[in-house]
């Protein structure tokens, strides 16, 4: 056994694994983080409240606030880290040529993937104001909904990459899910998310007097709604999927799939007329998204499905 | 070093690393408890910035002097925001790279095999370096704006000329203001991600 190893070898001697999580930390998981999120906002509120409508320093105040909430959020965040780690180590380092290399080669193609996704959904936009002003306020507006639901299909990628390593890796005495396990909750939340963000969106796209007094806004949002109601409900298995891809470093494939993808949209948008065309052609980039990462996936879910984690 | 070193061998130790740093180096459970716990906090992490914003857009309707002040909100928030949501590959990574440095730890200890060397504390260089980069991105980004910022916010305006030179010297003052925290600000996204993937969902809350 290598030298300093000697507590987690000492803690898992009785077979426990070492991924039991530490009791102090779980404490309080589910009324702590609305009370932080609570407590940000309210610190940026005040901030804002203060700069902008007391010492009306306008646009500049705003920034001042943001600007000061992140450093707040920030040092916050640095402190838990400084106290996690030894104390003999920096906080920041440059990588060695090694570990910079390492970096390069995970963090390339994922930067790629994100400015293939930033690009496609501009797309979008800049289709959209091809239609006039009436239909690009509506489209705004239909970005800002389609946004505030995407937010829980993302949170399901995250699961997988902070998980499925720790799983795969997992054995018979963890306390991990089996990957089958993992999997099956997988897949029932996105299925559940997809339903629930697809379902309230429905009605949001309905209820377009709540974002706007406009009539003329409204009716162009509800033409809208089935578009929006489709890729919502795709994008929680998108995202899972794309999450296991990562996870497993499938990351040439990924940078691949989203030539594909925007390939697609921009193909899609190109021959579209009117909004819900192009809200359609979401849908369409959604569809192409999930069938590459399904097929990439495949061996994987085989593999859980038949009760191996290996 | 190998498997010949029995539990008990102090003779060779480096310094011992404290309870926190032991902890620190495990890999969240994956329970279903904690999956959804998990999604819970992030969702909510991620909702809350939206939140924030929607706060500076009504403070800042409801205060502003002119008209093009909170015109020029849009694009300066659509353009401090892109530059920094590109920098968010950094917070995959680091999620990555850590979850798989855990992960390797868990394979080792459950099979009574000798740790690969990543099982140390040194494991969070993966988290040092990746603040010592985004400190770096961070500083550029500053620059970007400081040096390019009008004609990057061209980009972000869909009015016409006219309208672009009322709104400029107000958006370029809040991207000016937000890009001086930028270095701290992705410093921010890479500690979230790493305290998440190290299954602290409290604290990174707060961001």
């Amino acid at each position: 056994m290598i030298v300093g190893q000697q507590h987690h070898v000492q803690s898992t001697s009785d077979t426990k694994p070492i991924t039991l999580p530490n009791p102090s930390r779980s404490t309080f998981l589910v009324s702590q983080p609305v009370l932080a999120v609570a407590t940000s906002a309210l610190l940026n509120l005040v901030l804002d409240l203060v700069l902008v409508c007391v010492f009306k320093q306008g646009l500049a105040g705003a920034a001042i606030a943001t600007a000061l909430a992140n450093l707040g959020s920030t040092a916050v965040l640095a402190h838990r880290i400084r106290k996690d780690n030894s104390s003999t180590e920096k906080l920041s380092t440059i990588p060695n040529a090694k570990r910079l290399v390492e970096l390069i080669t995970f963090a390339g193609p994922i930067f790629g993937v994100m400015v293939g996704k930033l690009v496609s959904f501009s797309m979008l936009s800049l289709f959209a104001s091809n239609y006039g002003l009436l239909n690009l306020a509506s489209h705004n507006i239909l970005l800002k909904i389609l946004f505030f639901f995407t937010t829980f299909g993302d949170s399901l990628s995250q699961v997988s990459q902070t998980y499925l390593p720790g799983v795969i890796a997992s054995n018979s005495k963890s306390n991990n899910l089996s990957l089958a396990g993992f999997l099956k909750i997988s897949l029932l939340l996105s299925a559940s998310f997809g339903a629930f963000c697809g379902c309230s969106s429905l009605f949001a796209t309905k209820l377009g007097r709540l974002f706007t007094p406009s009539k003329a806004i409204s009716s162009i949002m509800a033409t809208c709604s089935k578009p929006m109601l489709l890729s919502l409900i795709l994008h929680p298995p998108v995202m899972l999927l794309e999450g296991l891809l990562i996870s497993q470093r499938h990351l040439t494939f990924l940078l691949g799939s989203y030539v594909v993808s925007f390939a697609t949209i921009l193909l899609l948008l190109t021959n579209s007329s009117g909004l819900p065309s192009i809200w359609y052609s979401l849908v369409g980039f959604q569809c192409v998204r999930l069938a590459q990462f399904l097929f990439k996936s495949s061996p994987l879910l085989k593999r859980g499905f038949n009760g191996r984690n290996n | 070093m190998g498997k010949e070193m029995t539990v008990n061998d102090h003779t060779l130790a480096p310094p011992f690393p404290p309870p926190a740093a032991t902890t620190n180096n495990t890999a969240p459970a994956a329970t279903t408890k904690s999956i959804i716990t998990f999604i819970l906090v992030t969702t909510s992490i991620w909702l809350s910035e939206s939140i924030l914003s929607l706060i500076d857009t009504s403070t800042v309707g409801l205060s502003a002097t002119s008209i093009n002040e909170l015109a020029a909100l849009g694009p300066a928030t659509m353009m401090i925001d892109s530059l920094l949501y590109l920098s968010a590959f950094l917070y995959t990574s680091t999620t990555n790279l850590l979850a798989s440095e855990k992960a390797a730890c868990v394979v080792t200890i459950a099979d009574d095999e000798p740790p690969p060397t990543d099982c140390k504390p040194e494991t969070s260089k993966v988290v040092s370096d990746a603040i010592g980069v985004a400190l770096l991105i961070g500083a550029f980004i500053t620059a970007t704006v400081n040096l390019f910022g009008s004609n990057l916010l061209l980009f972000f305006f869909s009015g016409n000329c006219g309208e672009f030179a009322k709104i400029l010297p107000s958006a370029m003052k809040y991207c000016r203001i937000r890009s001086l925290v930028a270095p701290l600000s992705v410093v921010g996204i890479v500690a979230q991600a790493a305290l998440l993937a190290n299954g602290n969902k409290i604290t990174v809350s707060f961001r």
